[in-house]
């Protein structure tokens, strides 16, 4: 008999007496390279078995035998069977599930779909080529063993001899157990081969004919390492004894405490199987009694890869198993049937029981009798989709979500059943929300807060327009009292001066004087007034420039000097010879100087001495001034009085000496708006010096000041800053020039410009949108070139520096 | 003697005047408002004129840039004699051209020799 083997090109023969069935499938089958035979009767198709097909293709109903006869026939003519699919119509499908069972590898049904076939056939020919040249050698040894031999795979006979007893043996009796065929008693060895195959043998063990040496003949051509043993441990054809062999020992395992399989086979009379490891290597032992247990088969099947792999499967799963039961959720996977199937720990612990699998989810989840049509799972299994839920338990919140495992024909087969506590995260939710309310709440409040804050800066902004307009209108109030009060105070003063002239009474003398002394006192608190008024009111502007103090205080000296000379007193100037210009507002300067000389003046004594001095400052860029008298000074407990506004500082014994009570006031203003410093020092009775700061001038001083003055108007308008610097190449500039240029400059471009004459050069600034200023410039230009002859212009734009 | 013209509407003030500068060796002539002033500056012709700013009728500006605007008069010195204070009463004042600016109330001493130099000075241009 021939041994089969599949070809590359696989021939098929079509059995079946539907001609035009197997005409087209022949055809379509052929489209796709196969090579095909038809046949109709069961008789034409044994004659053509020794074509050698790979594949028979049979209908379950021929006219002379039926399928099923026909296929046992193929499977015991040809070694290794042949593919055989089963080709059955509707009505014969439970025949054709059964042919499978016994014998056929598949069916298809009629009418075939061709897809079908095809992917059927690829597959049972990739199984089958396999299993052919894994065990071709097998074949073709067991065919010349006189025992009856056998090779399976997966407990099924794929192939035997012709001594198997094929048509007696029922494979699910194959044990360890010895097997009674015809009266006579089998013991079955089963060798594992390759490609978990296994090799049956049938060892007549009532058949004192063959000797061991048979078997050891027998079993030899095998290629495997098969060992026939006696029962004094030595093994046949080879005069070690198995310890020695096997063990590399000197004496029997049993006297060293270990019961061998060999021992326990002889003492059972049945096989035995055990692992052992040489040198990392995991060999399968199977100790097989034979000839009345006093002969042994042993043999080693090298099971390293198998164990190396079993293990690691094993140390995955346990892995796996682990992780499974640390997770935190409850896990359970059940099944289609509502089975559990799988269980971790923590399902276990929450449910209270040892183990779930094998329970009905129903009666674990809801304590009830049947399944309920809405729970998550039940879900899943309708829709074959997850399903998540929140469900609310014993005060505990879970998460219950449910995912479909499905099986190779996309039903679902199990599902993965999963709960997590969520109910500290519902805490926390919950928390959040009330925390939300409460800043949604505290939002609210803020917003209504914010809009009042909005309606009280609103008013406040009124109030402050209320303010500004009082204010205004107390400036007004101010200015319109000082003007009409001068008029009458002339009258008063000159009216008194000339009466005082004119009598010679000295008694009415005396009243005129103090009316005259009063008028005077009135007439400084008006100016006083005045002048406080508009500096705080912004009306006066300070504008600082270039000042020769030396000639101010000269001019101011020579008047003030006949009111001293009145009362005596001697005023001296002792101004530094080269001291530098001042920079400051001139108007202000003289103020100042003015009300601390007349200050002086009050509270000197008859007699008495004021010396004002003006010195460079050694280090500091500034010019001290001082205004010294040797009067009354001022107590020490009143100093701190002496800038306040109408304070009245008391002079023990001086009664009748009291200032407007702003002069002092309105120096420290002026002084301190300028930039600069005022101080004074005072003894009682032996008088009082007052002495304060100013800047020494420099052009870049004046310029800086201007530019800066102008840039932060310009700012607040978000316009540029233009500047013009010019310069006359010979001679310089006169006041009329400057005149000229700012009366040109006014009537163009109106209030928006500051001229200033610095040093040598004209210095226009100018504010206003850039391009426009270039444009004004050319126009400038073109006049100060008409105007004045021979003139530089440099022409800057500044934009807010922001430092 | 030199004859010198008060514009001024406030009567103690200008009897004052009057008196002062009368004493001081002036002939002096007075009026009380704008108008009057105006003429009697035409009509008269002093040799200075003391003039306030705040009068009823034509104002102490209007006379000044009347006066100084006609060729025939222009020569004739101006002080204003005034309780405004302000410097853009001053630059006003000024443009308009008159010759000194003095603050009410006044020193009379100061007066006294504010005209003294102007006239000096105008006999002097004469």
């Amino acid at each position: 008999m021939a041994i089969s083997i599949t070809k590359s090109t696989p021939k098929i023969l079509i059995v079946d007496d539907d001609l035009l069935f197997s005409q087209s499938l022949k055809e379509i089958l052929n489209s796709r390279g196969y090579l095909v035979d038809t046949t109709q009767t069961a008789q034409e198709t044994l004659e053509k078995l020794s074509e050698n097909y790979d594949i028979f293709l049979i209908d379950i109903n021929l006219p002379d035998k039926t399928g099923l006869e026909l296929i046992e026939e193929i499977k015991n003519k040809i070694k290794p069977p042949p593919l055989i699919i089963v080709l059955t119509g509707f009505s014969s499908l439970t025949t054709a599930k059964k042919a499978i069972a016994l014998k056929a590898d598949a069916y298809l049904e009629k009418p075939i779909n061709p897809d079908r076939l095809f992917i059927l056939l690829a597959q049972l020919l990739k199984e089958k080529k396999k299993i052919d040249e894994s065990l071709r050698s097998f074949y073709e040894i067991i065919e010349n063993f006189n025992i009856p031999s056998a090779i399976l795979s997966s407990e099924k006979i794929i192939y035997h001899n012709n001594l198997f007893p094929i048509d007696k043996i029922n494979l699910k009796e194959i044990t360890n157990k010895d097997i009674k065929i015809d009266e006579q008693y089998f013991r079955p060895v089963k060798l594992p081969i390759e490609q978990q195959n296994t090799l049956l043998f049938l060892i007549d063990i009532s058949d004192k004919e063959k000797t061991i040496e048979d078997f050891q003949l027998i079993f030899s051509q095998l290629p495997l390492k098969v060992y026939l043993v006696k029962e004094n441990f030595q093994i046949l054809g080879n005069s070690n004894y198995c310890y020695q062999e096997f063990k590399n020992s000197s004496y029997p395992c049993h006297l060293l405490g270990e019961f061998c399989p060999l021992l326990q086979a002889k003492i059972s009379g049945n096989s035995i199987k055990s692992l052992k490891t040489i040198n990392q290597k995991h060999w399968e032992e199977t100790c097989i009694p034979l000839k009345s247990n006093n002969q042994f088969l042993l043999f080693f099947t090298d099971r390293t890869e198998e164990i190396t792999k079993t293990k690691e499967i094993y140390l995955t799963k346990q892995e796996w198993e682990k992780t499974f039961d640390a997770i935190n959720d409850l896990i359970i996977i059940i099944d289609k049937d509502f089975n559990i199937t799988k269980a971790n720990k923590k399902a276990c612990q929450y449910f209270g029981e040892k183990e779930l699998i094998g329970k009905k989810c129903y009666e674990i989840f809801h304590s009830t009798k049947q399944p309920i049509a809405l729970c998550p799972f039940s879900k899943t299994l309708r829709a074959k989709m997850s399903f998540t839920e929140e469900i609310e338990i014993d005060e505990k919140v879970f998460l219950i979500s449910v995912s479909p495992i499905f099986d190779e024909k996309g039903d679902v087969s199990a599902c993965v059943h999963i709960a997590r506590d969520i109910t500290n995260l519902k805490i926390i939710e919950e928390n959040l929300r009330k925390k939300n309310q409460e800043l949604t709440i505290l939002t609210q409040q803020l917003q209504t807060s914010q809009n009042e804050l909005i309606k009280t800066a609103e008013r406040l902004a009124k109030a402050n327009e209320e303010l500004t307009k009082l204010s205004n209108t107390k400036t007004e109030f101010v200015q319109i009292l000082s003007h009409e009060m001068r008029t009458p105070l002339t009258a008063i003063l000159e009216g008194s001066n000339l009466i005082y002239e004119n009598i010679s009474d000295e008694n009415l003398q005396k009243i005129i004087k103090l009316i005259k002394n009063n008028a005077q006192k009135l007439f400084e608190l008006i100016n006083d007034l005045l002048d406080l008024t508009k500096i705080e009111s912004g009306q006066q502007e300070l504008l600082p420039q270039l000042i020769d103090i030396r000639k101010i205080i000269s001019e101011l000296t020579e008047n003030i000097n006949v009111i001293a000379k009145e009362k005596g007193i001697n005023l001296i100037k002792e101004i530094e010879e080269n001291l530098p210009f001042a920079f400051i507002d001139e108007k202000a300067f003289y103020r100042i100087i003015v009300n601390l000389l007349s200050n002086a003046i009050k509270y000197s004594k008859e007699n008495g001495k004021i010396i004002i001095r003006a010195l460079k400052h050694p280090q500091e860029d500034k010019i001290i001034i001082s205004v010294k008298d040797n009067g009354i000074g001022i107590p020490k407990e009143e100093q701190y009085k002496v800038f306040q506004r109408f304070a009245q500082i008391s002079h023990p014994g001086y009664s009748s000496l009291s200032g407007t009570g702003l002069g002092l006031a309105l120096c420290k203003e002026l002084i301190e708006r300028s930039g600069e410093k005022i101080w004074f020092e005072s003894e009682e009775h032996k008088g009082t010096t007052f002495y304060f700061s100013v800047s020494c001038y420099e052009e870049e001083k004046e310029y800086n000041y201007y530019k800066e003055r102008e840039l932060k108007k310009a700012k607040e308008l978000n316009f540029s800053l233009g500047i013009l610097i010019i310069k006359k190449r010979e001679n310089d500039f006169n006041e009329n020039d400057l005149k000229i240029f700012s009366n040109f400059c006014r009537d163009s471009f109106g209030n928006s410009v500051t001229i200033r004459k610095i040093g040598k050069k004209l210095i226009a600034m100018f504010i206003g949108k850039e391009e426009e200023l270039k444009k004004k410039f050319k126009e400038i230009k073109r006049f100060l070139k008409n105007t004045f002859k021979d003139i530089t212009i440099e022409e800057k734009y500044e934009k807010d520096s922001d430092n | 003697m030199k004859k010198i013209l008060i514009i001024e509407d406030e009567e103690a003030i200008r009897f004052i005047l009057e008196k002062r500068l009368s004493d001081a060796g002036y002939l002096t002539i007075s009026a009380e408002n704008g108008i009057e002033g105006l003429n009697k500056a035409r009509k008269e012709n002093p040799d200075l004129i003391l003039l306030d700013l705040m009068l009823p009728g034509i104002d102490g500006y209007q006379i000044c840039s009347m006066l100084k605007r006609d060729r025939r008069y222009a020569h004739i010195p101006i002080i204003i004699l005034t309780a405004r204070i302000q410097q853009k009463d001053y630059e006003l004042a000024m443009e308009l051209g008159a010759d000194a600016f003095l603050t009410k109330p006044f020193e009379s001493q100061i007066l006294l020799s504010k005209i003294e130099e102007l006239l000096k000075n105008n006999k002097g241009e004469e």
